[in-house]
């Protein structure tokens, strides 16, 4: 339980917030690289501020405010220039700095476009993601993380705005126990209702394959550099299954990493998350994976709707399972009046984390995750399950298609089609 | 938590996210009485003492590990 005071406090993320201020340390991911393909210009909600997102001519990145100071036209109609965006209305021209270069209508020589400025961030492309930095100068180096820097993989990044804030979608990955319910028993119950009682709901747990629930006995979490490790152990498992030994980290302070798959939470405002599903997919050991040009993007489709309405035929998998279940915990959940239980301490950590770090960054220090060092962001290592054997994981796991946003990723889907037939990808996922 | 697994002096982490040290049980009344340790949201809580009910205790305070039966 939190007072109003925190919950505020941990969930607000708009510029001058507490939250909003931590969250400006990080790089954060808006777009897959390869949403700019069609259109070049993309509308960003990001932590409050509404920007827009472009490629110029020359192919580089820019992140600037979406309004013209000008007449306040839309900057999401820009034309892309060589140098720039250019507005749809007058024509002024701004670069990737937000600076005004050109204003044609203006008397030659004028000294006017050097005085006028609008927002502009710095962005960088790593694995087919575009990432975005708000925060205080100098930017620190966008963070390596290891799938990111992984040979011999294929990629493919999902995404969805998800309509609650980003706290609440994060506390999900400190709780092991949803995985028995919501994936389990309300899955098969799920399946029920689409009339495919026949059908059960399957996890790859340790290297063992569990059908029905996979019953929780233990529950464990550690403070490590880059977060907090959760562990389980099943019911017919021990402390020697990668479950437990290994774990899974959720990095902070608002990614989950859960086998070969990143789930970034990015806080679009107080009440919206842009939810993405970043997947590098190992292949059989010796199997030479061709070069990908570019990593595909795909829609995550919404489960639910404004009303509470659920679509039964999107709730057979894990992400449409978690979207109703974060949805329906209101817009920001009210945490002044939960009751959390003893199964809930890998929350209490999180919350606890969070405010340690906010006070760092408070202090004028340094919260964890920034790095500066670029011998230390090389490729930053994770611990994941699937380590000791990344295709078994892959061809017993992920390639079920429950976990994850895995029914709808292209890459995974072609998988399961050369290894299990066009016919496994059809039917309820289970 | 199970008041048999608690005994007095021991660390605990509570529902609030702040760590405590068990001064007393009342176990009729199902309640603890704590000292805050730490309290990140609420500072002016440390070195006070409360009765808080059991089902306010999440876990025994292992650092920066926590476990549990579920």
């Amino acid at each position: 339980m939190l007072t109003a005071e925190e919950n505020k406090r941990l969930t607000r993320v708009g510029p001058g917030t507490p939250m909003g201020e931590l969250m400006r340390r990080y790089w954060q991911p808006i777009a897959a690289a390869s949403e700019l393909d069609e259109n070049p210009v993309k509308h960003v909600k990001l932590l409050g501020e509404s920007l827009v997102l472009y490629r110029d001519l020359k192919g580089n990145l820019g992140l600037i405010g979406d309004t013209c100071p000008h007449r306040n036209v839309s900057m999401i109609y820009g034309v892309p220039e060589n140098d720039g965006l250019r507005c749809p209305y007058h024509g002024w021209m701004f670069d990737c700095a937000g600076q005004c270069v050109e204003m044609p209508a203006e008397a030659p020589g004028s000294t006017f476009p050097s005085r006028v400025k609008i927002a502009g961030y710095p962005v960088e492309e790593l694995a087919g993601l575009v990432f975005a930095y708000l925060g205080p100068l100098p930017a620190p180096l966008l963070p390596r993380w290891d799938m990111f820097v992984w040979d011999n993989v294929l990629r493919d990044i999902g995404s969805v705005v998800i309509p609650c804030n980003w706290l609440q979608i994060q506390e999900n990955s400190l709780d092991p126990v949803h995985v028995e319910w919501l994936h389990g028993r309300f899955s098969n119950y799920v399946l029920e209702r689409l009339g495919r009682a026949d059908l059960k709901r399957q996890f790859l747990r340790g290297n063992r394959e569990v059908i029905g629930d996979p019953v929780h006995e233990k529950i464990g979490f550690d403070e490590f550099q880059y977060g907090i490790i959760k562990r389980r152990i099943i019911e017919g498992g021990s402390e020697h299954d990668p479950d437990w030994r290994i774990g899974h980290p959720v990095m902070f302070p608002n990614v989950l990493r859960v086998g070969a798959n990143f789930q970034y939470r990015v806080p679009v405002d107080d009440t919206h998350t842009l939810h993405i599903w970043f997947t590098a997919y190992p292949h059989p050991p010796g199997e030479e994976v061709p070069k990908q040009d570019r990593v595909p993007h795909y829609k995550v489709p919404l489960p639910i709707d404004e009303l509470g309405e659920v679509d039964l035929t999107l709730m057979d998998n894990n992400c449409g399972q978690d979207i109703v279940a974060w949805v329906s915990q209101g817009a920001i959940a009210n945490r002044s009046n939960e009751k959390l239980g003893e199964s809930d301490k890998g929350i209490i950590l999180f919350r606890r984390q969070l405010q340690q770090q906010l006070a760092i960054m408070e202090d004028g220090g340094q919260p964890m995750n920034v790095f500066r060092d670029p011998e230390q962001n090389v490729c930053i290592d994770l611990p994941w399950e699937g380590q000791e054997d990344p295709w078994n994981f892959m061809r017993k796991g992920i390639m079920r298609r429950t976990g994850q946003a895995g029914k709808y990723a292209p890459v995974l889907r072609d998988m399961v089609a050369r290894f299990d037939g066009e016919q496994a990808l059809e039917g309820p996922v289970h | 938590m199970n008041l048999n697994e608690l005994s007095v002096r021991m660390n605990v982490l509570l529902a609030t996210g702040d760590r405590a040290q068990v001064l007393d049980i009342n176990a009729d009344e199902e309640t603890v009485r704590v000292r805050y340790l730490d309290a990140l949201g609420q500072p002016e809580l440390v070195d006070t003492d409360a009765w808080v009910s059991v089902d306010e205790v999440i876990a025994i305070d292992q650092g920066s590990h926590v476990e549990g039966a579920t």
